[in-house]
């Protein structure tokens, strides 16, 4: 009985710590560019990365499963119906969430304080590790609850791309779905119990880093 | 510094050539909107426009060349409390030492110097509007610059606190050769800390020279304000104990200034303001002037309807021991005294009316 719901949540834990690493790594070198850039392209590259926002995830699902399934590019990756494929594809999908507020963070630094810094001799590279970054920490922590939380109730990409497949693929979302349609209503509650008490404390998290933030 | 800028925001155009010694302390000054943020930032390389930049022997842009802002060891000083708010007061100031360039720069000196030792461990961002000038600035001679530029200094701050750093920054930059460039729109930073001026209208440069010059051209607005000066370059000659004064010596007329002792051969400069120079034929043995000087009529200037000279005032322009100096009395005066160009008189100038710095 109990291996019903830990193994899907288990599994989610995974995927979404794996993702919110990767996410990080991507978004936060990504949101400086877009925060400092004036170039005439940053509008759209800025569109196209936000596109996951509003796009609903089995049209995400549809490409990506093009993409990576027997007849496309990334076929010889192997990454349809499996863990690193749902890797990719909750990257993907939680991407602006991730980089939104990060890139909200970065644009909140003065720019005076930037050249500042640079007048006093600090290159390129070191205005971002050794004042954006800090500067901005704040916003880089709500970026990686808000996506963690994001990636843990994704569904559409996850069915369409990874199927259900249980200890590979079989995340919570899914298996709620799963327990649902076998009328197994015990697991359903617990697996959605748990993820709306887990989501509502990511949220009272948040907002009382958001509240710190104003009384400073 | 050598200085050809060219751009384009918006509507506004700037075209701007200038010139000037590298080791001076030169004021970009001219009427709001006149583009003189835009041509600080322009030569310093913080916005990019078309042209050539000269300093120190060096190309700072222009055939090809823009050396980043990081690598000209130019000091910046906008207009915005720069304190990097999530550090404390020490590590701002090591971080403006990470970069600098090696020069024995000894950041106890500055932070006594600046009056920051109560506070070395606060955190930047809670820090009084004078304490945070303060910082900015000590932060900037950390780095060891070669070149000092600010934007409207000490704008936010009270007369008091603002004279005090003045004073600071100056004998600081004066000791050590260090060159400042600045805009400003008050009248005493300007005075009190230039000795070059850049005047700017319409994102143009239309005046430029010495500082005592530009005070005295018939062009620009000084001369007609009503605290008009002229600052002197003036050397310490002497002192007088018993009376507290300082003897100051400009070619062969001495001054005498209240005030600690100078060290003897010390140049300082001299502000005499207009409004407290008074004219007489003759040598007055029985005043409380301590200052009775022979001087010479270059110009009489009377109120007329184009300049900003108040009514019943009139500008004379006297040559006192070889340099130029303002003296602003009543209409009324010069008709009774019947002062004419080229007569010899008395200018008197009292003591307490005299600034060194």
């Amino acid at each position: 009985m109990s291996v019903h719901w830990a193994e899907p949540v288990w599994l989610s834990l995974r995927l979404a710590g794996i993702s919110t690493v990767i996410l990080l790594i991507l978004c936060v070198p990504l949101a400086w560019a877009l925060a400092r850039s004036k170039s005439r392209w940053q509008p759209i590259a800025e569109a196209f990365l936000t596109l996951p926002l509003v796009l609903p995830p089995t049209v995400l699902g549809f490409y990506l499963l093009l993409l990576l399934g027997p007849n496309g590019p990334f076929a010889p990756l192997h990454l349809v119906f499996s863990f690193w494929g749902l890797v990719v594809g909750s990257v993907i999908f939680s991407l602006p969430f991730v980089l939104r507020p990060i890139q909200g963070a970065f644009e909140a630094i003065p720019q005076s304080l930037l050249e500042c810094a640079a007048s006093l001799g600090a290159g390129p590279w070191q205005r971002f590790t050794a004042l954006a970054i800090p500067m901005a920490k704040r916003g880089i922590f709500s970026a990686a609850i808000l996506g963690f939380a994001h990636t843990m109730g994704e569904f559409g990409v996850v069915l369409m791309i990874g199927g259900n497949i249980a200890g590979k693929t079989r995340v919570i979302s899914v298996a709620i779905f799963d327990a649902v349609e076998r009328l197994d209503y015990a697991t359903a509650h617990i697996l959605s119990f748990g993820l709306l008490g887990f989501s509502f404390l990511i949220l009272v998290m948040l907002s009382l880093l958001n509240r710190q933030k104003v009384h400073r | 510094m050598k200085v050809a800028l060219e751009q384009t925001k918006g509507v506004f155009h700037l075209k701007a050539d200038a010139a000037w010694p590298d080791k001076s302390m030169t004021v970009i000054a001219g009427p709001s909107g006149a583009g003189k943020t835009s041509f600080l930032r322009g030569l310093l390389g913080l916005d990019q426009g078309r042209g050539k930049v000269e300093f120190d022997n060096m190309l700072w842009q222009g055939e090809g060349v823009f050396i980043p802002v990081h690598q000209r060891r130019m000091a910046w000083v906008s207009q915005h409390d720069d304190v990097f708010s999530h550090l404390t007061v020490r590590e701002n100031l090591a971080f403006a030492m990470r970069f600098a360039a090696p020069g024995g720069l000894n950041m106890q000196a500055l932070t006594s110097l600046f009056m920051l030792d109560p506070v070395l461990d606060q955190n930047a961002g809670a820090l009084s509007g004078g304490q945070k000038q303060r910082l900015i600035l000590a932060r900037a001679l950390l780095s060891n610059p070669r070149l000092l530029a600010l934007d409207e200094p000490f704008g936010a701050l009270d007369a008091e606190a603002r004279h005090d750093l003045l004073a600071l920054l100056h004998d600081y930059c004066a000791a050590r050769a260090l060159p400042i460039v600045f805009v400003s729109h008050d009248f005493e930073t300007l005075t009190r800390l230039a000795n070059f001026m850049i005047y700017m209208k319409n994102g143009q440069v239309v005046e430029q020279g010495p500082l005592n010059d530009c005070l005295l051209n018939p062009q620009l607005p000084y001369r007609y304000r009503e605290d008009a000066c002229v600052v002197l370059r003036a050397s310490a000659n002497g002192y007088d104990g018993q009376g507290r004064l300082n003897i100051l010596a400009l070619g062969d007329a001495l001054f005498q200034v209240p005030g600690a002792p100078l060290p003897p051969g010390i140049k300082v400069n001299l502000r005499l303001r207009a409004g407290d120079i008074s004219l007489s034929r003759s040598r007055h043995q029985d005043s409380s002037v301590l200052n009775i000087l022979p001087a010479k009529i270059v110009k009489i200037e009377h109120a007329n309807t184009k300049g900003p000279l108040a009514p019943g005032l009139v500008n004379t322009t006297l040559d006192l021991a070889g340099a130029q100096v303002l003296a602003r009395i009543t209409k009324k005066s010069a008709q009774a005294l019947d002062l004419a160009q080229g007569d010899e008189v008395y200018a008197q100038i009292k003591a307490s009316a005299l600034h060194s710095a």
